[in-house]
């Protein structure tokens, strides 16, 4: 039979088309599996890497203060603040959240993005006290605490024409002019666009220049701002002294004690103290640093390694870290075996040591666990001469990024970032102000500074102790953001719930033979103790000027002007807040003026070669509006004291007036409110938990 | 029928015996590795591209209350969320712990607190080395890049493990765990 090709075509077609399917069955199912797949794998893994590099700079340069991220509180209102402290670079925040109710919730409306200073007013409910979250768009996710600030609104009569031209009828006040009202209240905090009436009375400091208002005058702030002398965290005792000349062999220590570990035993910290140094009659010793790095000469940013604690002036030791003040600046290589600080024989400033200078520097030092110390200094003087400024020094250190800071007032000097690294924690050391140190032989040759305890009888090492005076000491627990060191130079005490010790340095309870000072953060835990073994507290006036203590700032600083009056001036001072009480019950309150039997011990007139002047003070307290107290000092032998029961936080309000007669000299002013809570047996401070301000 | 015939059909039919078999070996073992292949693959790469953040706890009543995120930059879709318990002695083998205490968990979308995120059924969980973790389990759909919130009520001792699943057709892969407590 023969072939038929055209079947057999026919079959190879078939055959073709069979085959073409079975591709096409095998092939369709594939290519829909990955036509229909994400595209993900081509995504490139550099661009991630970018990502996550850009992702990790960002939180980087947050930590840095690029821009440094904060919450506030003015009033009621809670603020997100941006603020840059160095290169610019912009930040884009996709979510800004608040808690509340078992809910997170936006804050914000939308997301921004912020590339200067800036400040952002959340939407929260009024007093919000929570976290606030914020997510960027590269990621990072930043839980933030709402700050607020301890104490209470403290405001004096005193007004300074701050800027603009403001005019008294028709006569121009520079800026500068201080404006002192007879009473209280009579202006605004802030005036600025009005016309107010100044009373007679008013006294008016111009250029030095003192006149006083024999009528009622027209104030025109059209184009000017005058500003009420407040500030924001205020505490009692308000006082125009502390208590005492810290010499070079005295100082305030903890105590060995049951119920308080002998200091704070900090990580991230940060260490506050204004003073005023001191080298009459050359007592204090230079900062000497004998580094283990190359020696260089000393310069902002730089950190200065040694084995050794640095030498000088310790003006807070928390047991970890210190500030250091001298009476002159030097780094050195090598060990201190030789003692460079002294002199041969143990002479101070001796021939062949460092010799003071009546130039005032300042450092801020750490120990590392592993023993060593790091120090940072300002190279550039705080004053010379006999005496220092009064100066606000600061010094913190953050463990998680190793940042040590150094701010002069309000001012950064010094930083520098040493990796993550933690401080050591020894539990022994005593927490100081004033000294660090009873022995040179033990830190020089063991590496650590135990501090001295406080109500023992010795004295400390002029090597590492301070000559001078001490105002307030507050430790925190946490390093704080450099904006909020300078609310603490304006007198705010940001973070309050931070605080870990608050020495007001104006207030010793003297309990037998012991000088106590409370701690105001939390009377009971890390309280000081003078030491027994040199002077004891006094009534101390510096420098015959008046400043007024009451708050982490002084509230009233006015060199001789007031003194050097030719008029009788009467000064006010308004402290208004909320009083928490620590549990509901009847409290005792009582009420201490500048009586000889209720100032410190001691007895040593408050001024420099003066019998102390006790002026006329007078003092009104008012809770929830009712007056609840009101007496004076020249009114001795009467009852100072009232009850009052709480049950939940109530408007504190006290108006402590103090009279300065014309060309008043050595005036002793002070006034303290403290309480007695249920259960206790004994008058103590108010502590600044229980004290909150209206105004932030 | 001639031999010829014949044997073109024989042929034929051959071919067609072989393109249904080839088809049903396609269907059944090449397609779904090759899926499955290519879902893994693309797990992977989300899994390299995506960060988790958990904030601190809040208590609110017997529950602890969370702020979490998941950061994916190129994926615009959703992800699912499984929050259970485990034994704080048992986190140092984290990577191997299933669902086993879920501690009833709510999760919400920010901003929309009276609704809460839908519940997802997922079916053979993978973790990126290609192990099934589990059978079937619930999350929460929650979309990528917004902040959300999660409630759970943990047994004492124990912490909070929260797993992200990347969805890829039928495909459950566990892109991100980290866990609180």
């Amino acid at each position: 039979m023969a072939r038929n090709p055209l079947n057999k075509g026919q079959a190879i077609v078939i055959l073709g088309l069979v085959l073409l399917l079975m591709i096409f069955i095998t092939i369709i199912p594939l290519l829909l599996t990955v036509g229909l797949n994400p595209v993900y794998s081509k995504q490139s893994t550099l661009s991630y890497s970018q990502l996550l590099s850009q992702k990790n700079l960002q939180l980087l340069e947050i930590e840095e203060g690029n821009p440094e991220i904060t919450v506030s509180t003015q009033g009621d209102a809670v603020y997100l603040n941006f603020n840059y402290f160095g290169q610019i670079t912009p930040i884009t925040i996709d979510h800004i959240l608040y808690y509340s109710n078992g809910q997170w919730k936006p804050a914000y409306p939308s997301n921004i993005t912020v590339s200067g200073d800036t400040t952002l007013s959340l939407y929260v409910p009024p007093g919000y006290q929570g976290f606030i979250d914020i997510v960027t768009d590269l990621g990072n996710s930043l839980y933030l605490p709402v700050s607020t600030a301890g104490g209470l609104t403290t405001c004096a009569n005193i007004y300074n024409v701050s800027s603009g031209e403001v005019y008294l009828g028709t006569q121009l006040l520079p800026v500068g002019t201080i404006i002192i009202t007879p009473q209280p209240n009579q202006l605004p905090n802030l005036v600025h666009g009005i016309d107010a009436t100044l009373p007679k009375g008013t006294i008016i400091i111009k250029n030095g220049n003192e006149s006083i208002l024999s009528a009622p005058q027209e104030l025109n702030t059209t184009n000017g701002v005058v500003i009420q002398k407040c500030f924001t965290s205020g505490w009692y005792p308000i006082s125009n002294f502390l208590t005492g000349y810290q010499s070079d062999n005295d100082y305030t220590g903890t105590v060995i004690s049951p119920n308080s570990p002998n200091n704070p035993s900090l990580q991230s910290q940060t260490l506050v103290q204004w003073f005023i140094a001191s080298d009459n009659p050359g007592n204090l010793e230079p900062i000497v640093i004998h580094v283990t790095n190359n020696p260089q000469p000393p310069s902002n940013n730089v950190n200065y390694l040694s084995n050794t604690p640095p030498e000088g002036g310790y003006i807070v030791w928390s047991g970890d870290a210190g500030l250091i003040v001298g009476s002159g600046l030097i780094v050195v290589n090598g060990s201190n075996a030789g003692n460079l600080g002294n002199g041969p024989g143990g002479t101070p400033h001796g021939p062949g040591g460092p010799q003071p200078s009546n130039t005032y520097y300042l450092a801020f030092t750490v120990q590392l666990k592993n023993g060593s110390w790091e120090t940072i200094v300002d190279p550039k003087p705080i004053g010379q001469g006999q005496e220092s400024p009064l100066t606000l020094a600061v010094g913190s250190y953050d463990e998680g990024s190793g940042t040590m800071s150094l701010y002069i007032n309000d001012t950064l000097v010094s930083t520098v970032k040493l990796g993550s690294l933690q401080v050591n924690n020894t539990l022994s050391a005593f927490m100081d102000a004033g000294s660090a140190s009873n022995s040179t032989s033990t830190s020089t040759t063991t590496g650590y500074l135990n501090g001295i305890e406080g109500n023992v009888n010795t004295a400390g090492s002029q090597q590492y102790s301070f000559n001078g005076i001490l105002g307030p000491t507050i430790i925190y627990d946490v390093s704080l953001p450099g904006s909020e060191i300078q609310e603490i130079y304006q007198g705010k005490i940001p973070s309050s719930q931070d605080v870990v010790v608050l020495w007001s340095q104006n207030m010793v309870l003297q309990i037998g033979g012991a000088y106590k000072v409370p701690n105001l953060a939390d009377p009971g835990l890390f309280d000081g103790y003078w030491g027994l073994g040199a002077g004891i507290p006094t009534d101390f006036s510096p420098f015959s000027d008046i400043i007024i203590w009451g708050g982490g700032a002084p509230v009233i600083l006015n060199p001789n002007i007031l003194l050097n009056s030719n008029q009788q001036i009467n000064i006010t001072i308004e402290s208004q807040g909320l009083l928490t009480p620590i549990v509901p019950g009847y409290y005792k309150f009582v009420v201490n003026f500048s009586d000889p039997i209720n100032t410190g011990p001691g007895g040593t007139p408050p001024g420099p070669g003066g019998t102390p002047g006790y002026v006329p003070e007078y003092v009104t307290v008012y809770i929830n509006g009712e007056k609840i107290y009101e007496g004076t000092n020249e009114n001795h032998g009467s009852i100072n004291t009232f009850n009052y029961y709480l049950s939940q936080p109530v408007n504190i309000t006290t108006y402590f007036t103090f009279t300065l007669a014309s060309h008043q000299q050595n005036p002793e002013i002070y006034f303290n409110l403290m309480w007695m809570p249920p259960g206790s047996t004994s008058f103590e401070p108010i502590p600044l938990s229980s004290l909150t301000p209206f105004f932030e | 029928m001639s031999s010829t015939s014949v044997s073109e059909f024989m042929l034929v039919v051959i071919v067609l015996a072989l393109g249904i078999a080839l088809f049903a070996i396609t269907e059944t073992i090449l397609v779904p590795e090759y899926s499955f292949a290519a879902a893994l693959q693309d797990s992977k790469t989300i899994a390299s591209v995506t960060s988790v953040t958990v904030g601190p706890p809040i208590q609110s009543g017997n529950n602890l209350v969370y702020l979490a995120y998941i950061y994916s930059p190129e994926y615009k879709g959703n992800f699912s969320v499984v929050i259970f318990c485990v034994p704080q002695t048992q986190l140092q083998s984290l990577a191997l712990l299933t669902p086993s205490i879920q501690g009833n968990p709510t999760v919400f979308l920010i901003g929309q607190s009276d609704t809460p995120a839908k519940q997802t059924t997922l079916n053979n969980v993978y973790d990126l080395n290609s192990r099934q973790l589990t059978g079937t389990i619930t999350g929460f759909a929650v979309p990528a890049n917004t902040p959300f919130q999660f409630a759970v009520a943990p047994p004492s001792g124990d912490a909070v493990v929260m797993w992200v699943i990347y969805t890829v057709g039928s495909y459950n892969f566990r892109v991100a765990y980290t866990f609180e407590g």
